[in-house]
């Protein structure tokens, strides 16, 4: 279990400049088991603040620690021990000849020996339904699989916290629900921890259990999702839109007081004939 | 005879198939379809059903740029894109893509949008009013010195939709253009997107997820899987169609909502109803459990 600090972070990408702050006084915490929907609108500082976690960037000002480590001291690799992401179209990282190499390689860095490898492998390819692609070349795989062979890489890892940059950009309703189930299954092991930047709130509410918000740079809110749902301030303000799946939620939780998760698990029963 | 069959046909396809050259199998297997003059079809199913390969041919991307094996009748404006080139459809037929990022190129707004207007040789005066144009429709005058890249994606969704209005097409193809937008954009969006067919009187065919966005405008949806056209009727039929069979798309809500109930609320168009109409209405689903 790992535990992100963010201590009072400011971002420029004017390094010299140190104007122009993409993100301003940043203080946050992710804490084991914490599932956090990080919310904005477009160009509000969120897949930058992603990068910075992962050391990507180096904060301008402040630090972010990964449990004692400075993340702009330690190197992208240490870094990588414990969290992992996945960018946005992520399917175009592939390099390797074949799924098996694909999905081998984050281990065999790692210094695995070859049969735990093999088994490893194996054992996620076929909880991904990749199992037949093995000897595949990545390339040869249609949209669907590629996507999931790309997740696949990363949840091999078993990485202590799970980045995730607006992963159902462009998903048909399939691989949506694919992405929730994945999420889900990764969650279920105690003290894992996700962070998912996303427009989807819909998707959000399905598998997050705390929001923050960031506004032209700065955290304007942050908080459980239900209290999220509560706050009519940031909805009426224009920082965040309602869906009508959003509002509907929002409405029968805080004037009806039914359970959030009975709600969410309703919702998910009426769409589930289509599945 | 109402207006709607009045109305003249403006894309016309009839056995159309088509294979990417190397590819194993076709990826549109025999498609009829037709679009009228000043109609909203909204356009989905799941990815690699086709639906980006279709835009591709109403815009003669295929096969002047993609090539492959294309068969069929195709008349898009009386347009063939075997016939004619990518320019000539271009002015008549406009290509939004789901992201901005990829179809903007200049170093300012107002260069982007001359762009298109420049390569058809016209000339200065007739591009100058061209841009002004475009810019009012869009609404984006203050930003015309702006460099694309500066602007948030809603914004930049504009600014590809004005460069290709400035083309003035009669046909307007978005493919998948909320995908990059955050919830609030892709509402307005929406309502700009309906707002700019009715004033330019233009027709237009969406590529999207998000019917629930777009459902109250909408003349048909057409839903295509595997290459072929599922079905292609008015909003409400094929939606009805769709639960009916479990076609995995995105039913908007309050229809699932509605239907869970039974036959009660029918007669009433979905969007007449508030969100608290509806928080009763579920509220009645949560209770019968």
């Amino acid at each position: 279990m790992a535990k992100i600090s963010i201590e009072d972070v400011s971002f420029s990408y004017e390094q010299d400049k140190k104007n122009n702050f993409v993100l301003k006084d940043v203080s946050y915490s992710i804490l084991p088991g914490d599932s956090v929907l990080l919310l904005g609108p477009n160009g509000s500082g969120k897949t930058t603040l992603l990068k910075l976690i992962m050391g990507l960037l180096k904060p301008t000002k402040g630090k972010i620690r990964i449990d004692d480590a400075d993340t702009s001291k330690a190197s992208v690799f240490e870094i990588s021990k414990k969290v992992s992401m996945i960018f946005q179209n992520p399917e175009k990282q592939f390099f390797a000849e074949t799924v098996r190499e694909e999905l081998s390689f984050g281990l065999k860095n790692r210094g695995l020996r070859e049969e735990e490898i093999k088994k490893k492998v194996e054992e996620v390819a076929k909880k991904f339904g990749l199992f037949e692609y093995l000897d595949k070349s990545p390339f040869d795989l249609s949209g669907g699989e590629k996507r999931r062979l790309s997740i696949a890489s990363i949840i091999i890892l078993d990485p202590e916290v799970l980045i995730v940059d607006e992963p159902t950009a462009g998903l048909d309703f399939q691989y949506r629900n694919l992405m929730i189930s994945i999420i889900r299954g990764f969650l279920e092991t105690r003290n894992k921890s996700l962070v998912v930047a996303t427009h989807d709130i819909d998707f959000g509410l399905r598998i997050a259990n705390k929001a923050a918000v960031i506004n032209e740079g700065k955290l304007v809110w942050s908080g459980d999702v239900v209290s999220l749902l509560r706050e009519e301030e940031i909805f009426s303000k224009g920082i965040l839109a309602h869906t009508f799946t959003s509002s509907l939620i929002s409405r029968v939780i805080s004037q009806s007081n039914v359970d959030f998760q009975k709600v969410v698990k309703i919702l998910e029963e009426l769409t589930e004939g289509l599945m | 005879m109402s207006t709607e069959e009045s109305r003249k046909t403006i894309i016309r396809i009839r056995n159309l198939s088509f294979k990417y050259k190397n590819a194993e199998k076709n990826v549109l297997d025999t498609i009829n379809f037709d679009v009228k003059e000043g109609e909203f079809v909204l356009i989905t199913g799941p990815s690699g059903s086709g639906k980006s390969t279709l835009a591709r041919i109403l815009t003669g991307l295929i096969p002047n740029s993609y090539p492959g094996d294309l068969s069929g009748e195709i008349s898009i404006m009386s347009f063939d894109p075997r016939r004619n080139k990518i320019y000539e459809i271009a002015q008549n037929v406009g290509l939004v893509l789901q992201n901005p990022e990829n179809q903007l190129f200049a170093l300012t707004v107002e260069d982007d949008i001359a762009f298109g207007p420049e390569n058809l040789g016209l000339e200065r005066k007739e591009i100058k009013e061209r841009v002004e144009w475009s810019l009012s429709v869009v609404d984006l005058q203050k930003e015309r010195h702006k460099a694309p890249f500066e602007l948030s994606g809603g914004l930049q969704q504009k600014v590809a939709i004005a460069a290709v209005l400035a083309m003035k097409p009669k046909i307007l193809i978005l493919d998948e253009p909320t995908s990059y937008l955050d919830t609030l954009s892709a509402i307005k969006f929406a309502y700009f997107l309906n707002e700019l067919k009715r004033e330019l009187n233009l027709t237009i065919i969406l590529i999207e997820q998000k019917i629930d966005l777009f459902f109250k405008f909408l003349s048909r949806i057409v839903v295509m899987n595997e290459g072929k056209i599922l079905i292609d009727d008015e909003p409400d039929v094929v939606m009805n169609f769709c639960i009916r069979n479990k076609i995995p798309i995105n039913i908007p809500l309050q229809l699932l909502i509605i239907r869970t109930l039974g036959e009660t609320y029918d007669g009433k168009k979905l969007y007449d109803y508030q969100v608290d109409d509806y928080k009763m209405l579920f509220e009645k689903i949560i209770n019968d459990r």
